[in-house]
């Protein structure tokens, strides 16, 4: 049997020994060293940050900071580019709505895609109802967004444009640093929503050159509710908060007048997710240690051997085996997706069934809603024999139901 | 034999009703009540169209996407209330939603619905066999 180190570091699999995990892209399971910083700061802290009276505020203040400088480092930018944020979903609100919704006017375009999660498309539409621009779409080719099809479909009216680096149903990577680049000729902003991305692939930002990118911690197995918002300082300056209150602001008159702080501090008013912070920089180093190159060849191993298998089931249809990512998209012939993960969850086995929360992608797929199976590196082989096994009999899907 | 102590025979009726689904339907007709029903915990999402005249269901249709067991328990309703005097139905209902809910229930009343009798084991397929039932049961008490 093959033995995964990583495993260990994992409680859940100490207390659900029977589980198979295969919803990583949803979120991802969460080390042992998460959950001890989470625990530090109810054990060994416990008080509010940005009051450095005391010393364990003071504390408090630098173990935030420090994270701060991790996660620059981590998506190589600059300190003063990383805003801390409920998640990759309120850094794009923030991205649209602080931002980009600023720079927009009636006519303008917002260049998106239908592989986008909702997060990437509900704001977008927000702000094009109220600033009058209008939401243009990228066409796919063979379900992917390519350099060309993006490029054409630039017209001296788009002003924004916004796209998955790694799409959250399909799983297909764009070219981001190029596209960023033709993007920039053209004076559009480029963001980046690099929820699926983030935890399998390096990011640079000095790289990419994009001008915003969000995620999520807890996809990389960090805590829920927190992640961030990165921005190039510059567009930084002339974003808004979306969110106004106590540790944001400098001086405040009775008659109105209020100014913020010159910084990213601006973005995050109220007490933090101090907990969440602490616990996102713990799964930074923790991904760290891993390795990327690790988490790359494990995940393309396990996806490799289940691809394989699937190809081989008649009753089986795979809609995205070209992808570059963790992700498989099929379905069980003639079964509806729902019917056929609650078959899977008989035998332990998690997996997502659905929209994703990406319902344009649909349409793209030509199918209502699809099952997703995705990986991580404490996944294991047997883990994927098991599954393999079990959908080789999936034309039996009731079964779960009795 | 009742219908809920023969596994094949409740196989075969469920898949029965979600391969071949009666009414599934909608009508053109403004005499309808029509109400969406979905669900926020899964992707269910089901029209269903009752025509209520003279106090009694005449007619129960619906269209949409969902999965089997969803499919079949509004197809099972649809042919055991339609015809069915609107209090009749809705101890129907309440009797249906007690044995989904693992409640006291008259097995009798239910005719083939009964085959969702083991549902409850399932706690996340409960919204599935109840979505379709819970929205007439609205329908019909708003009615009145």
């Amino acid at each position: 049997m093959e033995i995964n180190k990583y495993k260990e570091d994992y409680p859940f699999f100490k207390n659900n020994p029977e589980v198979i995990f295969f919803d990583n892209a949803s979120t991802a399971l969460k080390p042992k060293c998460v959950i001890e910083a989470v625990n530090h700061y109810y054990n060994d802290l416990c008080v509010n940050a940005h009051r450095g009276d005391y010393y364990l505020s003071y504390k408090v203040d630098v173990e935030i900071e420090k994270v701060r400088k991790d996660v620059a480092k981590f998506i190589d930018c600059e300190e003063n580019e990383v805003a801390f944020s409920s998640g990759a979903t309120e850094s794009l609100n923030l991205i649209a709505e602080g931002y980009c919704k600023k720079i927009l006017q009636k006519g303008d375009e917002i260049l998106i895609s239908e592989l986008e999660h909702a997060s990437n498309v509900l704001p977008w539409f927000k702000i094009a109802k109220e600033t009058g621009a209008v939401i243009k779409y990228v066409p796919l080719e063979n379900k992917r967004i390519t350099v060309e099809n993006f490029a054409n479909a630039i017209t001296p009216k788009t002003k924004v444009a916004s796209f998955a680096y790694i799409s959250n149903v399909l799983g297909y990577k764009i070219d981001a640093k190029k596209m960023c680049e033709i993007a920039h000729k053209h004076h559009i902003i480029f963001v980046l929503d690099g929820a699926q991305s983030t935890p399998h692939i390096p990011v640079s930002m000095k790289d990419l050159d994009c001008d915003f990118y969000a995620f999520s911690a807890h996809k990389l197995g960090g805590p829920t509710g927190v992640g961030v918002m990165y921005g190039k300082a510059k567009y930084l300056q002339d974003c808004d908060p979306l969110v106004l209150g106590g540790g944001m602001n400098k001086v405040i008159e009775k008659d109105g007048t209020y100014t913020v702080y010159n910084s990213v501090r601006k973005f995050e008013a109220g007490t933090p997710h101090i907990e969440g912070i602490l616990g996102l920089g713990a799964i930074i180093k923790y991904i760290q240690k891993v390795g990327f190159a690790y988490i790359q060849k494990k995940e393309k191993e396990l996806r490799d051997r289940a691809l394989t298998a699937l190809k081989k089931m008649k009753h089986i249809e795979v809609y995205n085996e070209d992808n570059e990512a963790n992700t498989i998209a099929f379905n069980i012939k003639d079964v509806f997706a729902q019917d056929a993960a609650s078959y899977f969850a008989k035998y332990n086995i998690c997996l997502r069934a659905g929209q994703h929360c990406a319902k344009l992608t649909d349409g793209v797929m030509n199918t209502y809603a699809s099952v997703r199976c995705s990986f991580y590196f404490y996944n294991t082989i047997e883990e994927v024999d098991k599954f393999i096994e079990v959908a080789s009999k999936g034309s039996d899907f009731l079964d779960a139901y009795f | 034999m009742p219908i809920s102590d023969n596994p094949s025979l409740i196989r075969e009726i469920i898949m029965d009703h979600y391969e071949y689904p009666r009414n599934k339907k909608l009508k053109e007709d403004q005499r309808y009540v029509k109400v969406n029903l979905d669900s926020e915990s899964c992707i269910d999402n089901i029209d269903l169209q009752v025509l209520v005249e003279d106090n009694i269901i005449k007619d129960i249709c619906f269209d949409g996407v969902a999965c089997a067991i969803s499919t079949a328990s509004t197809s099972i309703m649809s042919e055991l209330l339609k015809g069915k005097k609107v209090e009749e139905a809705k101890v129907i209902i309440e009797n249906y939603l007690n044995m989904l809910h693992g409640e006291e229930y008259d097995e009798e009343l239910l005719g083939e619905a009964a085959v969702f009798v083991n549902t409850y084991k399932q706690a996340n397929r409960i919204k599935c066999a109840t979505l379709s039932w819970s929205g007439l049961k609205d329908i019909i008490s708003k009615d009145k």
